[in-house]
């Protein structure tokens, strides 16, 4: 394994430079080191964000930070062992899964001293936001589930081939899982044709009446590209999830207001995956947004607004 | 935007027009600590009415200014809400924070 560092010529996008910011290095159970960064005041509300497979932290925009900075939440961020400036491992040596990821994201909140939080999961990030609520509720004020679901296994067999699971919910939609397979199969060759590779799997995850934010998805590409040192390292997502069980009945046991956002347009992790994530959780709200699985610079703003008002009204119960 | 404010009895009302967005609040801000700081007034009314647009940013002031009437003892309530302004407030379930009309 390796840890990633710093690099001074890395792309940040810090368009919102006003905003108080703490950098924190973690490390982990299992002796990894992760870069995470707090931004807004350390009295703010916390609130952890926890990224989809293979993507750094930075894919959360700072714009989307900056808001729920402004609604009063100290926000935190993280790049996800194998992402990022975050330690790589190889993973026929050091195999993990999901369960280690939960524990990475309970990690983080323990180096910024927060002792409970508002989560947010998206995608794959939501598969470790269902364990870390799991297995430590008191260290939750509030879970947000936004594109996600209680069983990946559907979506791993059309993607990385193998036997389709007994499950009730469907895998992703035809168009997505040729982009993959041919993707897999023709790997890019050129700088060029990854960065054209990245932009057609991007847009695949886009729907709904925004339409493609191509804009958004260049600034964003443009300022990840060079901070995975081993961008290969991030298919160990993959790998770990494949390798995770699904949470179709634990997650029947989450005891927490919890808020379940999807899009209507999801062709990755279709609508049903997250009706049926809000109907096994015990009093969840289920909000149905025009969106595909990403709603970055498409959607933000009625997914801040949701997470604002979600979060908000848990603290004012509480 | 635009905010005229207005007091009848221990009840205040600032009458917003305009987009509501991150660009207004200084001026937000600055109608309603006038507001807050005047010891009869129990009650802040925001009229939205003349509000057509309203975004997350809009929704963190929103929240803002609860906390600083609910230190002073004051209740905020939001009134004439509609179209996207009425959409926006149902997805943050903000019916749960304030009273809405």
């Amino acid at each position: 394994m390796s840890d990633g560092q710093p690099e001074k010529t890395a792309k940040i996008d810090r368009s919102c430079n006003s905003l108080e910011r703490q950098e924190c290095w973690v490390r982990t159970p299992d002796g990894l080191r992760l870069w995470s960064e707090r931004i807004g005041p350390a009295d703010g509300r916390p609130l952890l964000l926890i990224m989809g497979a293979m993507n750094p932290g930075l894919v959360w925009p700072e714009g989307f930070c900056a808001r729920l900075v402004a609604a009063g939440h100290a926000v935190i961020r993280y790049d996800a062992r194998d992402t990022g400036w975050s330690s790589s491992i190889d993973f026929a040596v050091h195999p993990y899964t999901l369960d280690e990821m939960a524990a990475d994201a309970l990690a983080v909140l323990q180096a910024h001293g927060v002792a409970r939080a508002a989560v947010v999961g998206l995608s794959m990030g939501g598969y470790v936001a269902q364990l870390l609520a799991l297995a430590h509720p008191e260290r939750l004020s509030a879970l947000v589930l936004l594109s996600t679901s209680a069983d990946h296994r559907p979506y791993m067999a059309a993607t990385l081939g193998g036997d389709l699971p007994d499950s009730p919910l469907p895998g992703p939609e035809s168009m997505f899982i040729d982009h993959v397979r041919r993707t897999v199969s023709q790997p890019p060759q050129t700088p060029a044709a990854l960065v054209a590779a990245q932009r057609e799997g991007w847009a695949l995850t886009y729907g709904g009446s925004a339409g493609v934010p191509w804009q958004h998805i260049d600034t964003m590409l443009a300022a990840v590209a060079g901070r995975n040192r081993e961008p290969l390292a991030a298919f160990n997502h993959a790998r770990a999830v494949a390798a995770s069980p699904d949470r179709l009945a634990a997650v029947c046991h989450i005891a927490l207001p919890t808020l379940v956002m999807h899009g209507l347009h999801d062709a990755l992790l279709p609508i049903a995956h997250g009706r049926d994530l809000a109907q096994r959780i015990p009093g969840a709200r289920l909000l149905e947004l025009d969106m595909g699985h990403s709603f970055m610079g498409a959607c933000d703003e009625a997914v801040l607004a949701a997470i604002i008002g979600f979060v908000a009204g848990q603290a004012a119960q509480q | 935007m635009q905010i005229q404010a207005t007091q009848h009895n221990d009840t205040a009302n600032l009458r917003l027009n305009g987009r509501f967005q991150f660009d207004s609040h200084r001026e937000f801000r600055a109608a309603y600590e006038q507001v807050l700081s005047e010891p009869a007034v129990r009650t802040l009314v925001l009229d939205f009415s003349g509000v057509d647009y309203l975004d997350s940013s809009a929704l963190g002031m929103l929240l803002l200014l609860k906390e600083k009437a609910g230190a002073v003892g004051k209740s905020v309530e939001l009134a004439g809400t509609h179209g996207a302004v009425r959409q926006v407030l149902d997805v943050a379930s903000f019916a749960r924070l304030f009273k809405i009309s």
